[in-house]
C-alpha cells in the first residue's frame, strides 16, 4: 500500500486523541468525587 | 454503570465495524488509493464538530435565557469536545495533503476559516479561565459563543468569497462530484460513529462540569458555614437559636 | 437632559481617577456637540411632546447621548487615549515598511491590508480601558443604577469609540498615503463610506467585548485575543474593498460593501440583544 504510514498516523490521531481526552476525563472525574466525598465528610464532622 | 459499560462496548464495536469498512470495504479510489481512506473520518470529524459547536450554542442560548447552570456546563462541554474534534480534523487534515497535494498547509478558504474556527473556540476556553467570578464566567462566555458562533458563517463565506476571487490552489482532494454507492453507505456509518465517540465523551465532560459545580457548592456551604460559626462563637445563643 | 447633565459629570470625576472637574480644558464646541446628539435620533414631532411623555419614550436615545457626552468629556480631558491610538498606529505602519519594499507597485498590493491590520491592533488596544476604566472606580455600578436601558450605556461607549477611533483615522490615513505613495484624490468620499462601514464593525465588536474582557485577569492581553479572530471577516471585506479604492482603477466593490454592512447589522443587533447580560450585575 502506498503512504500507508500516512494513512496509520492519521488513524492513530483520532483515535489516540480521542482516548487520551476521554481518560482525562475520566480522572479528572474521579478526583472531583473524592473532593466531593471528602467535603461531605467535612460537612458531617461539624 | 451497568448501563454505561454497555453502552461503552457498543460504541467500541462501533468504531470497530467502522474502521474495518473504511479500510477494507470501501473501494479504492482511483488516483488516490489508500491514502483516500483518510476521507472517512475525516470528514466525520468535522460533522461530529459542527454537531459539538451547535450543542454549544444551543446550550449557550438557553444559559441566557434561564440561567440554569446545567446549561453553562453543556456549553463549556460541547465547546471542549469540538476543540478536540476540531484539533483531530486538522491534524488528520495535513496528513492527507502532504502526499495528495504535495504540501502540509495551504491558505484556501476551507482551511483557513477552520483554523479561524479553532483560535476562536480555544479563546472561549482562555475566557473561562481568566475569569473567577462563576456567574460572570457562565454568562460573558456564553455571550463569548453566540458571538463566535453568529461569526462562523461570516468567516466562511468572507473566505470562500475572498479566494474565489484569486486563482485556486490545486485540489484534488475534493469527492465532490458524485460517491460511488458503498463509498457513501460506509462514509455514512463512519458518521454514526464517530458522532456517537463525541456524544460519549461529551455526555462525560458534561458529568465532569456538573460535579464540579457540585463540589463549588460544597466548598461553598463549608465556608459560610464557617463563617456562621464564627459569628455564633461570638454570640452564642444566636447559634442555638438559629439551629 | 439637565438632569443627566448632574449625573455624568459626578461620573467624570471619579472614572477619572477622582481629578477635580476644574482642572481640564475641554473645548465647548465638543460639549455641544455631545448634547446634541440625543436630537440626531428623535424624530421633531416626538421632541416636541411633552416632558413626561419624552422621558418615558426616548430614554435610550437621551441616555445614550449623555453617556457619549460623559466619554467625549473625558477623553478631551486629557487626550492620552487617542495620542497613544494614534503613535500605535505609526509605529505599526512604519514597522511594515521593513516587511517589503515600499515601492508604488508593492504597497498598492499590501498597503490597504496593512492599514486595516494597524487599524485593527491600535483598535484592540485602545478599547480596552473603554470598560476596565469604569472598573477601576467600580463607576459602572453606579451607572447600572441609573434609571437607563443598558443598551443605552453600550451605545453610548460604542458611539464614543467609534468617534476616537475615525479621529485617529482620520490622522492616520493622509500620512499612510504619503508615506506609502498612495494617491488619495479622487477617492475620498468612497474611501470614508468603507473607513465608516469596517470601523463600525470594528467598534460594536470591540466594545462588548470590552466589557467581557474587563472582568477577566491579563485583560489587556485577552481583549487582542478574542476580538481579532472574530474580525477576521470583517478584516478581509475592508481589506479587498479598500484594494480595490487603491487599484489603477478605483472602483467601489459592492459585494464587500454589502458584506461590512451585514457585518455590522448582525453584529449590532446581537449586542442589542444580549446587552442586559453583558452588563448585568
Amino acid at each position: 500500500m502506498k503512504n500507508f504510514e500516512f494513512l496509520f498516523t492519521a488513524w492513530m490521531v483520532v483515535w489516540a486523541v480521542f482516548f487520551v481526552y476521554e481518560v482525562t476525563v475520566a480522572r479528572r472525574i474521579t478526583q472531583v468525587r473524592e473532593e466531593i466525598e471528602r467535603l461531605k465528610q467535612q460537612l458531617q464532622q461539624r | 454503570m451497568k448501563a454505561r459499560f454497555t453502552i461503552t462496548a457498543l460504541v467500541a464495536l462501533l468504531i470497530f465495524c467502522a474502521g474495518y469498512a473504511a479500510l477494507f470495504i470501501a473501494p479504492d479510489e482511483a488516483t488516490m488509493h489508500a491514502i483516500q481512506r483518510i476521507f472517512y473520518f475525516h470528514v466525520a470529524c468535522w460533522n461530529a464538530m459542527f454537531c459539538a459547536f451547535f450543542v454549544a450554542f444551543y446550550a449557550s442560548v438557553a444559559y441566557l435565557v434561564t440561567g440554569k447552570r446545567k446549561w453553562d456546563a453543556l456549553g463549556v462541554s460541547g465547546v471542549e469536545v469540538g476543540v478536540i474534534c476540531c484539533t483531530i480534523g486538522l491534524v488528520t487534515g495535513p496528513l492527507w495533503a502532504r502526499p495528495v497535494w504535495g504540501i502540509w498547509w495551504t491558505w484556501d478558504a476551507k482551511l483557513t476559516s477552520t483554523f479561524i474556527l479553532w483560535l476562536l473556540f480555544i479563546a472561549y476556553l482562555l475566557l473561562r479561565g481568566l475569569i473567577e467570578d462563576p456567574e460572570k464566567k457562565a454568562s460573558l462566555s456564553a455571550i463569548f459563543a453566540i458571538f463566535a458562533s453568529l461569526d462562523i458563517p461570516l468567516v466562511y463565506l468572507a473566505n470562500r468569497l475572498w479566494r474565489t476571487q484569486h486563482p485556486q490552489p490545486v485540489i484534488a482532494g475534493g469527492q465532490g462530484s458524485g460517491l460511488d454507492p458503498t463509498m457513501s453507505k460506509v462514509l455514512l456509518l463512519c458518521l454514526f460513529a464517530v458522532f456517537c465517540v463525541m456524544l460519549l465523551v461529551l455526555i462525560d465532560r458534561y458529568r465532569l462540569e456538573q460535579l464540579r459545580n457540585e463540589c463549588a457548592e460544597l466548598k461553598f456551604e463549608i465556608e459560610s458555614q464557617g463563617i456562621d460559626a464564627f459569628d455564633g462563637a461570638a454570640t452564642p445563643a444566636l447559634q442555638k437559636g438559629g439551629q | 437632559m439637565r438632569r443627566g447633565e448632574g449625573r455624568c459629570s459626578q461620573f467624570d470625576v471619579r472614572a477619572s481617577g477622582g481629578r477635580e472637574p476644574q482642572d481640564f480644558a475641554c473645548p465647548k464646541q465638543i460639549i455641544v456637540i455631545a448634547n446634541a446628539v440625543p436630537r440626531l435620533f428623535i424624530p421633531a414631532a416626538l421632541w416636541r411632546a411633552r416632558d413626561a411623555e419624552r422621558d418615558l419614550l426616548l430614554t435610550t436615545a437621551q441616555a445614550a447621548g449623555i453617556i457619549l457626552a460623559k466619554e467625549l468629556r473625558l477623553e478631551f480631558r486629557t487626550r492620552e487615549l487617542l495620542t497613544a491610538t494614534v503613535i500605535f498606529a505609526l509605529v505599526v505602519v512604519v514597522l511594515f515598511s521593513f516587511a517589503f519594499d515600499p515601492t508604488a507597485a508593492e504597497s498598492r498590493r499590501y498597503g490597504p491590508g496593512l492599514l486595516w491590520i494597524a487599524f485593527l491592533f491600535a483598535g484592540s488596544l485602545m478599547l480596552n480601558p473603554s470598560f476596565a476604566r469604569e472598573q477601576n472606580n467600580e463607576t459602572l455600578d453606579a451607572l447600572r443604577m441609573a434609571p437607563i436601558s443598558s443598551f443605552a450605556i453600550l451605545l453610548g461607549k460604542i458611539l464614543a469609540n467609534f468617534i476616537f477611533m475615525s479621529l485617529a483615522e482620520l490622522v492616520l490615513v493622509p500620512v499612510f498615503a504619503v508615506l506609502y505613495n498612495l494617491s488619495l484624490a479622487g477617492i475620498v468620499w468612497r474611501l470614508i463610506l468603507v473607513l465608516v462601514l469596517g470601523t463600525w464593525g470594528l467598534t460594536v465588536t470591540g466594545t462588548v467585548f470590552s466589557a467581557v474582557s474587563a472582568h477577566a485577569r491579563m485583560r489587556e492581553l485577552l481583549l487582542p485575543l478574542l476580538l481579532l479572530p472574530l474580525l477576521t471577516p470583517l478584516l478581509i471585506a475592508a481589506v479587498e474593498s479598500t484594494s480595490a479604492l487603491f487599484a489603477e482603477q478605483p472602483a467601489l466593490d459592492r459585494t464587500w460593501l454589502a458584506f461590512l454592512a451585514g457585518f455590522d447589522i448582525v453584529f449590532l443587533t446581537a449586542s442589542w440583544l444580549l446587552c442586559d447580560h453583558l452588563l448585568a450585575e
